[in-house]
């Protein structure tokens, strides 16, 4: 295999993180917006979680918006979906300005399709046609792999973040997401490490601090035994707020250097 | 030497209570993402209450950066439901909930809203209801859809509606897209929305600060149409910026203020004003 061979086959096996908000639900927080990610896997984008403001950043760190192939909510709180509809306003108006959108589908996957309903009114005065040229493609989804296409897999499994029901569906979800042999694992809003542990073992591991202490994140990690690869904190909460580097070597005195704390702006390569 | 200090003092004071200030947390128009620039959005201060005036993504954070208390809400005020102009309206109300949270600085208070079609506002109150606790609140949201004609006067502040012709109409339906007359201490602020010209505005002005969109217009053509109609602003600021502002500002600056001279600005995200 040449070099240039070689350098196309890596690339195409190229497994990034792009890091648009990392702050929870608090009030506003200078340079930190409220939660979204994509995970970039062979050209495409795979969105998780969109909090206000993620297609503006994410456009300016150079990202095409056009490549985004699909959506998924972890949960129905605003600092995870307030951004989506700018989003899609944001795709449809580059497609109309630029082109290459036309025969496309965005999937969008919701843990509950009333949020979607929300978002249709919402942008229905701004835009009669949301997505032309392209497709929107939007379900509710539940436990199990919820996506398979182009060698990526996105699996759900539910948090008890949010109150349930006997009967009802959950409505809070964590995600492990496989490509290339790799697993992301972005565990959403959880009640605890037992809500995301069945996901592991992981390649890269990101979760929230907005309900959870860093150090007690890391405790269970090292008493489980699972291999998590580098861990990082996202969704941070007010002691990570208060404190990253104390927070993050708190986390640090337990599982070494594979703990970080991550920001706005960073693209993680897995 | 002290009296006159102090006469001094009282009448700085009371030009500051009976002067407006304009914040502006969005200068952009429906385009792409500029840099630097978000989608229009401002809010008039006035007698220790914030009158929003269109809430592009982002408004509210801005806002609360530039050490403004959104507690202070006392209206919001939408001049037509196109996402640049509403697309940070959820999560404005979404973060005075959450300081009100802390010091109930709302509580038992009315905001109202003011939108030239309620439909939008559903899909607002659709996304609300499903976050933390169905956002439920001790202060009320009054929304309410509007026409032309003195739509809001409270605390010595009124605001007028004027319809245009940004989007299309059709007989015997509302109107759906509107500029602002803002009065308050003896002073008018005009905000053109988005327009099809000064036809749609001139009857608004004359006014202390014109507050017109280059989304839809050369700046340039704006000025030479406000020399020749003879009701030049006070002030003017270019907001909602259009392709030829975002491309070459200076540039577009020069041009104007050869027509119009010292009192134009082509202001960015963040500036406060006083009018």
């Amino acid at each position: 295999m040449c070099t240039e061979e070689k350098k196309a086959a890596g690339e195409e096996q190229e497994l990034k993180v792009h890091l648009f908000g990392s702050c929870s639900g608090i009030v506003p927080v200078p340079d930190r917006h409220h939660t979204a990610l994509a995970v970039e896997w062979r050209g495409g984008l795979y969105w998780f979680d969109a909090g206000e403001t993620c297609s503006y950043t994410a456009h300016m760190m150079g990202l095409d918006l056009r490549r985004v192939r699909a959506v998924f909510l972890s949960h129905p709180h605003l600092d995870h979906t307030g951004g989506l509809a700018n989003l899609l306003w944001s795709i449809a108006k580059l497609g109309r300005r630029e082109g290459g959108m036309e025969g496309k589908r965005i999937d969008l996957l919701f843990p509950d399709i009333r949020i979607w309903n929300g978002v249709e009114m919402f942008m229905h005065c701004s835009d009669k046609d949301l997505s032309p040229g392209f497709a929107l493609a939007a379900s509710e989804y539940r436990d199990g792999v919820i996506y398979s296409g182009d060698g990526l897999t996105v699996t759900a499994l539910h948090t008890h973040h949010l109150p349930h029901q006997e009967g009802e569906p959950w409505r809070a979800f964590g995600f492990a997401i496989d490509a290339g042999g790799r697993r992301i694992v972005y565990t959403g809003d959880t009640g605890g490490f037992g809500d995301y542990r069945a996901l592991l073992p992981c390649d890269l591991l990101l979760t929230e601090t907005g309900h959870q202490q860093t150090a007690a994140v890391a405790r269970c990690l090292k008493e489980s035994g699972l291999a998590f690869g580098e861990l990082c904190f996202l969704h941070h909460g007010q002691a990570v707020l208060a404190d990253p580097e104390g927070q993050a070597r708190a986390a640090q005195e337990i599982l070494g250097d594979r703990v970080r704390i991550l920001d706005d702006g960073t693209t993680i390569r897995v | 030497m002290g009296e006159s200090y102090l006469n001094r003092a009282v009448e700085f004071q009371l030009r500051e209570e009976q002067s407006m200030r304009i914040h502006l947390f969005g200068s952009c128009s429906g385009t792409e993402p500029m840099p630097n620039r978000h989608h229009t959005a401002f809010a008039i201060e006035w007698k220790g209450g914030l009158y929003w005036f269109d809430a592009g993504e982002n408004c509210s954070y801005t806002a609360h950066m530039m050490g403004l208390d959104l507690q202070q809400v006392r209206a919001v005020f939408i001049s037509h439901t196109h996402m640049d102009h509403m697309g940070g309206l959820g999560n404005l109300l979404w973060n005075m909930r959450k300081l009100n949270e802390r010091t109930h600085r709302i509580s038992g208070k009315t905001v109202e809203l003011y939108l030239p079609d309620l439909r939008p506002w559903e899909g607002v109150r659709e996304l609300l209801r499903y976050t933390e606790g169905g956002f439920a609140i001790d202060f009320e949201l009054k929304a309410a859809e509007f026409g032309d004609g003195v739509i809001f006067s409270k605390d010595g502040l009124t605001v007028t509606a004027l319809h245009n012709h940004h989007l299309a109409h059709q007989e015997g339906e509302p109107w759906r897209s509107f500029g602002f007359a803002i009065d308050a201490g003896g002073k008018r602020v005009v905000y053109t929305g988005d327009t099809k010209g000064l036809e749609d505005y001139k009857a608004l002005l004359p006014c202390d600060m014109l507050l017109a969109e280059t989304g839809h217009h050369p700046p340039v053509k704006v000025a030479r149409d406000l020399l020749e109609s003879g009701v030049q602003p006070g002030v003017l600021c270019f907001i909602h910026h259009g392709r030829d502002i975002l491309a070459d500002a200076a540039g577009q600056y020069r041009e104007v203020r050869a027509v119009l001279g010292e009192r134009v600005r082509i202001l960015d995200d963040q500036i406060t004003l006083r009018v």
